[in-house]
């Protein structure tokens, strides 16, 4: 069926096109540049459509990954509830608490081992075993970890197994009611200086810290 | 000619049958998949990869039954599980043979990726039947580390942080990948939401997709001979034959 000069009109070929395809509307290239407008306009809507799914759909996916912890100070108690243990006993008192305040799932629990260093110093150490995170469980010597051997010293320095760097601590403050609060947790290394927190199985100084970003913190 | 009374099997097998193949084409392409040429000395050890379809279909049958009573909830996972194995009907046998088939699926797998080693038969022109079957061995591991969280105990859930811990020991993108899987910076009860939503939609709408391709390119490539096989493989014939087809 052959075009006539007013279908060409109305489905919109520009005047030049019209000239380009000389005297005759219905020659070959003027079909050319409409099926080139039609498949342009497919595809371009075919990518809007997925794009409208896919974007919204992958940043909310990939958002988490971003977020930050928020830290809460927890209120662990009067600090008489942690006394200085005398010699050849085990240091650390186990203390189990909540580091999200309102949560029903239980996955807020966390447990500190607190040491009284005199003076109304305390240490606090995290019991997330360096290598893969497993609970650490406090000995005569220091901890151990059941999962893989990892064994630490009493200070939290890696002493056997595969950890790769000190137990994590929890920053102790002391309050003016004479309760023990606990702040931010960080990693240590193994001069026990301070570090920004990463994940466990992440090392936080040497070459192969340049690996790891530090873990996203409130 | 007296026209005769049509058979039992005539009316109940055929007649439909070829209703559904003159409107369709189904039957017939269902009949080139079950009845294509294979080689005469096709080996017992060649059944692994059919064995290891059976087994998914197990599992996402089982999958599918127990996903109508699990509560992907922290609270009562644990004891939506409970219910299914001493409540349902059944509900024991549906859920040992998911957990079982697992372990079953994963043996086949390894045994089925090492028949088609040894076999050479990844070589041309099946090298993307290996890619796809390479990209369905991750899949299998995924569903399998996601499908462990699902029962919420202790030995499940630590499991899990160490799973994940691994992951996030990857140089650069580990930290991001680890908090990927946890749905945030620590293991939450979205944690649990993501890696069911993984286990039930994500992963086995891929294993399905590649599995439909790898089992699309099994059957025009046709299947290969044991290397004990009279004919040898050759390669030059090989890319003749493909060559001739096209």
């Amino acid at each position: 069926m052959a075009d006539t000069p007013a279908d060409n009109q109305e489905h919109g070929v520009t005047p030049g096109e019209a000239a380009a395809a000389g005297a005759n509307p219905g020659s070959p290239q003027a079909a050319m540049s409409r099926q080139k407008m039609l498949a342009g306009a497919t595809i371009g809507l075919g990518a809007l459509m997925s794009a409208i799914i896919a974007v919204p759909v992958t940043i909310t996916v990939l958002a988490p990954s971003f977020k930050t912890t928020t830290e809460y100070p927890v209120d662990i108690g009067p600090t008489s509830l942690y006394p200085e243990v005398g010699q050849g006993q085990i240091p650390w008192h186990p203390v189990t608490f909540e580091n999200r305040p309102d949560d029903t799932t239980g996955l807020a629990r966390r447990l500190v081992y607190i040491r009284n260093d005199g003076d109304d110093k305390f240490t606090a150490i995290a019991n997330t075993c360096m290598h893969l995170g497993c609970p650490v469980q406090a000995n005569a010597t220091g901890f151990a970890c059941p999962c893989h051997g990892g064994q630490y010293d009493s200070q939290g320095r890696r002493i056997a197994g595969p950890p790769v760097r000190p137990l994590n601590r929890y920053e102790t403050t002391v309050d003016d009611n004479g309760h023990l609060i606990l702040g931010q947790l960080y990693a240590m290394d193994d001069q026990l200086n301070r570090h920004q927190l990463k994940g466990p199985g992440q090392q936080v100084t040497g070459l192969l810290s340049y690996l790891y970003p530090p873990a996203p913190q409130g | 000619m007296p026209r005769t009374r049509p058979t039992a099997k005539e009316l109940v097998v055929d007649a439909p049958l070829e209703w559904v193949e003159e409107r369709s084409g189904f039957v017939g392409l269902v009949e080139s998949f079950l009845f294509r040429k294979v080689p005469g000395d096709t080996s017992w050890l060649q059944t692994l990869g059919s064995s290891l379809l059976t087994v998914f279909l197990l599992q996402a049958t089982t999958g599918v039954i127990l996903a109508m009573s699990y509560h992907p909830d922290p609270g009562s996972a644990y004891e939506s599980i409970r219910y299914i194995t001493d409540q349902e009907t059944l509900g024991w046998l549906v859920r040992g043979m998911h957990k079982w088939g697992s372990s079953v699926m994963v043996i086949l797998l390894f045994l089925h990726m090492a028949r088609v080693y040894v076999f050479g038969a990844y070589k041309y022109p099946r090298e993307l039947t290996w890619v796809t079957g390479g990209l369905l061995f991750i899949m299998v591991m995924a569903m399998s580390f996601t499908g462990y969280l699902l029962v919420w105990d202790q030995r499940a859930y630590w499991a899990t942080v160490v799973g994940v811990n691994i992951n996030g020991t990857g140089p650069i993108v580990g930290p991001y990948l680890a908090n990927f899987f946890k749905a945030g910076p620590v293991f939450g009860d979205q944690t649990l939401s993501r890696f069911y939503s993984l286990h039930m939609l994500v992963i086995p709408g891929g294993i399905f997709t590649f599995i439909f391709i790898h089992l699309w390119l099994v059957v025009r490539l046709g299947v290969a001979s044991p290397p004990w096989s009279r004919k040898r493989y050759d390669e030059a014939a090989a890319r003749e034959a493909v060559e001739s087809t096209r």
